[in-house]
């Protein structure tokens, strides 16, 4: 967890946002039914279906301001764009790189079972994914001895994650009866 | 109360048979497994498994018992890297870690193996029979419930998940809470079948499921967290004398049996889990002890107090979930996912509908102990190897099968998207100091507390008499009332005694 005027100076963006959020609930639910009978119903204010979200927008805006207010009372403000400014500077560090990178790789490997990326094969693609995001995030983190794997280290990769990524889909696709993507 | 007991011991020789015993055993170990492997904890063991039991089809019972074993030998699990490597399988096991290191580099390790997984075993028989003691008197209890106490209770458990595990301040609890309470008002509303906030996006019609919302909230923060510091485990070290200390047993007996107290009264507080009742407990028992300078030195004490707490817990949480249909630990949200999906509805009628089932959910848990600690003495010496697996190629392993693991309740895509979605997003609200547990309970609890309040409402006609004339009601209203001066005085407290070390939150930064 974040530490220090880090945090509070997330208090202050994130207390703004749930005021934005708050607010866009408020807006939302106002155009709700309400009133009247709904569905033959009847549907008086406090049963209608705008009524929690009501209740839960107007909670999201007072707490958004205690957020913000907590956090601006300690002094977050001052120079919050130039702290903004440096965290995004911080991106390049290594921990926050990795992160970045494992992020990219889960979004990469929902991109690759949601859609058939393979030219002319139209069938399933979960082996060919799943042997992707296994041998890449392997290959990417795995330092042996603090170096990148050689290049039979690598093809033993590559096979055991396609070993894996096989056997996975051939238990799910046949005994568990869950045809993969 | 009679009754309960007698289908409890007609259950325990009920299940004896030889297909439920191969499912224990292969159910446990893979709890251990993934209680031992960091990054991977209980909840998520049952949310995979939760699928694989799903899809073929298995008999409740079959089903009951593959889940309850993964999360017994979870539970458990958590000690091994934590005595033998100083690396918490799962928060739970952090506190054995502070007294089980010092522990095994004293050369006690095997001992230290042994004695956690001896009162781990006698936490859960603990928790076993506060399960068939209280789960009855609850049941009388709920039966009473209306609309006013049920809006109340799910009220009631979002508030109290979110003070109890907010590392920051309780506020921040309570908004994860509410967030996940606002999710929960995505798609049809209960009563009068209105769409709200779906965008015209068919698959939010039916609302979000819990089970994307667990795996990203508990996988996806796991696999960013363990690539971005990654540990190195150290040289394995050698296990020589496994067995526990007897006389040290038989001293600990009252120091057992409170941490059972408390891991069942934690366990049985809606969303607050097994970390939260070890670390509780391993503090009691440092504050009540006549040497508390031997904590963190290796002290057996802590050990015994932290290991039986986190495993009473188990039948803590169950005693709400199956009474009140309020799960008590982030797992249980999990089993009560896949108690919908068996078409068990869980809740005060429960006990009426099937008269058997809590007893037989406690006969699951006593065998799945006794599995447990046959299993854990058998495997501490194997344990040590499998720990050594990096994490760069666990970790996607992890994702793998938590792609699957969204995607198979309903065969869509979007789920595993929404899930990857959820979970960065559960990342940065964890390090900007707002808890997930508040925010999945929020989920699960939203539907009932909204259905419940405009149901009273609609029965008052508008009224909130009821919420503080109904004596039920009043003692929900008591106890968050309490629950929310307490947390102001404690956050109070805590602020005066930081300005008086002279380390205010301004002057750290």
């Amino acid at each position: 967890m974040w530490q220090g005027r880090a945090l509070r100076r997330a208090d202050c963006v994130c207390g703004l946002g749930l005021v934005l959020l708050g607010g866009a609930v408020l807006n939302a639910a106002r155009k709700m039914p309400m009133g009247g009978s709904y569905g033959g119903v009847d549907n008086p204010w406090y049963a209608s279906p705008a009524a929690f979200p009501l209740l839960i927008g107007g909670l999201f805006v007072l707490s958004g301001f205690a957020i913000f207010l907590n956090g601006a009372r300690s002094g977050a403000l001052r120079g919050l764009f130039g702290a903004l400014a440096r965290a995004i500077g911080r991106l390049g560090q290594p921990a926050q790189r990795r992160g970045i990178i494992v992020v990219a790789l889960l979004a990469g490997y929902y991109v690759l079972i949601r859609y058939h990326w393979i030219p002319g094969y139209s069938g399933e693609n979960y082996i060919a994914s799943s042997t992707v995001f296994l041998s890449v995030f392997a290959l990417t983190f795995y330092r042996p001895q603090g170096r990148r794997p050689g290049w039979k280290l690598a093809i033993a990769i590559i096979a055991g994650a396609f070993l894996l990524s096989w056997g996975v889909a051939s238990l799910f696709s046949g005994p568990l009866r869950v045809p993969l993507p | 109360m009679v009754e309960t007991f007698t289908h409890f011991f007609h259950q325990l020789g009920g299940l004896l048979n030889p297909f439920n015993l191969v499912v224990l055993l292969a159910a446990v170990t893979m709890g251990i497994a993934f209680g031992a492997l960091p990054g991977l904890t209980a909840t998520l063991g049952i949310a995979l498994l939760t699928t694989a039991t799903a899809t073929l089809d298995l008999p409740l019972e079959v089903t009951m018992i593959a889940l309850m074993g993964v999360y017994v030998g979870a539970i458990y699990g958590g000690c091994h890297p934590a005595v033998l490597l100083n690396i918490p399988g799962t928060a739970a096991g952090a506190a054995s870690a502070v007294e089980g290191y010092p522990l095994c580099k004293q050369g006690r390790g095997g001992e230290a193996i042994a004695t956690a997984t001896v009162t781990s075993f006698g936490g859960t028989v603990f928790g076993v029979l506060a399960m068939l003691l209280l789960a009855p008197m609850l049941t009388v209890l709920a039966l009473k419930f209306q609309s006013s106490e049920k809006f109340l209770l799910a009220f009631f458990g979002v508030l109290i998940c979110g003070s109890l595990t907010a590392p920051d301040m309780p506020l921040k609890g309570w908004i994860a809470g509410l967030l996940g309470v606002f999710l929960a008002t995505v798609g049809i509303d209960p009563i009068h079948g209105y769409q709200r906030f779906t965008f015209d996006t068919t698959e939010l019609v039916g609302g979000i499921k819990p089970i994307p919302v667990i795996l990203g909230a508990f996988a996806v923060p796991q696999i960013i967290r363990a690539m971005m510091q990654p540990t190195k485990a150290g040289k394995p070290p050698v296990i020589s004398r496994l067995w526990p200390q007897l006389k040290i047993l038989k001293n600990n007996v009252w120091n057992a049996i409170r941490s059972g107290l408390l891991g069942v009264g934690v366990g049985s507080i809606p969303g607050v889990g097994e970390d939260i009742a070890a670390w509780l407990s391993y503090d009691t028992a440092k504050k009540v002890s006549k040497e508390p300078e031997t904590f963190g030195k290796g002290s057996m004490k802590g050990l015994i107090s932290a290991e039986t707490a986190n495993n009473a817990c188990i039948g803590g949480a169950l005693i709400p979930l199956l009474t009140l249909g309020v799960p008590g630990s982030p797992p249980a949200m999990m089993l009560l996912g896949a108690l919908e999906l068996n078409d068990v509805r869980t809740g005060p009628t429960l006990a009426m509908d099937r008269p058997e089932f809590i007893p037989q959910m406690a006969a699951i848990l006593l065998w799945a102990s006794f599995t447990m600690l046959v299993l854990g003495f058998l495997l501490s010496r194997v344990s040590v190897h499998v720990l050594r697996i990096p994490t760069a190629f666990l970790m996607p392993i992890v994702a793998l099968f938590s792609v699957i693991g969204a995607y198979a309740f309903d065969n869509s895509l979007w789920d595993v998207g929404f899930m990857i979605a959820f979970g960065v997003a559960a990342y940065f609200m964890e390090e900007t100091g707002y808890p997930v547990a508040p925010l999945v309970i929020g989920l699960i609890l939203g539907p009932m507390a909204e259905e419940n309040l405009r149901r009273a409402l609609i029965d008052s006609g508008g009224s909130l008499a009821p919420f503080f004339t109904r004596p039920l009601s009043l003692v929900f209203l008591v106890l968050i009332a309490a629950s929310v001066s307490a947390q102001f005085f404690f956050q109070r407290k805590r602020r005066l005694e930081s300005v008086e070390r002279g380390t205010s939150d301004s002057s750290e930064c």
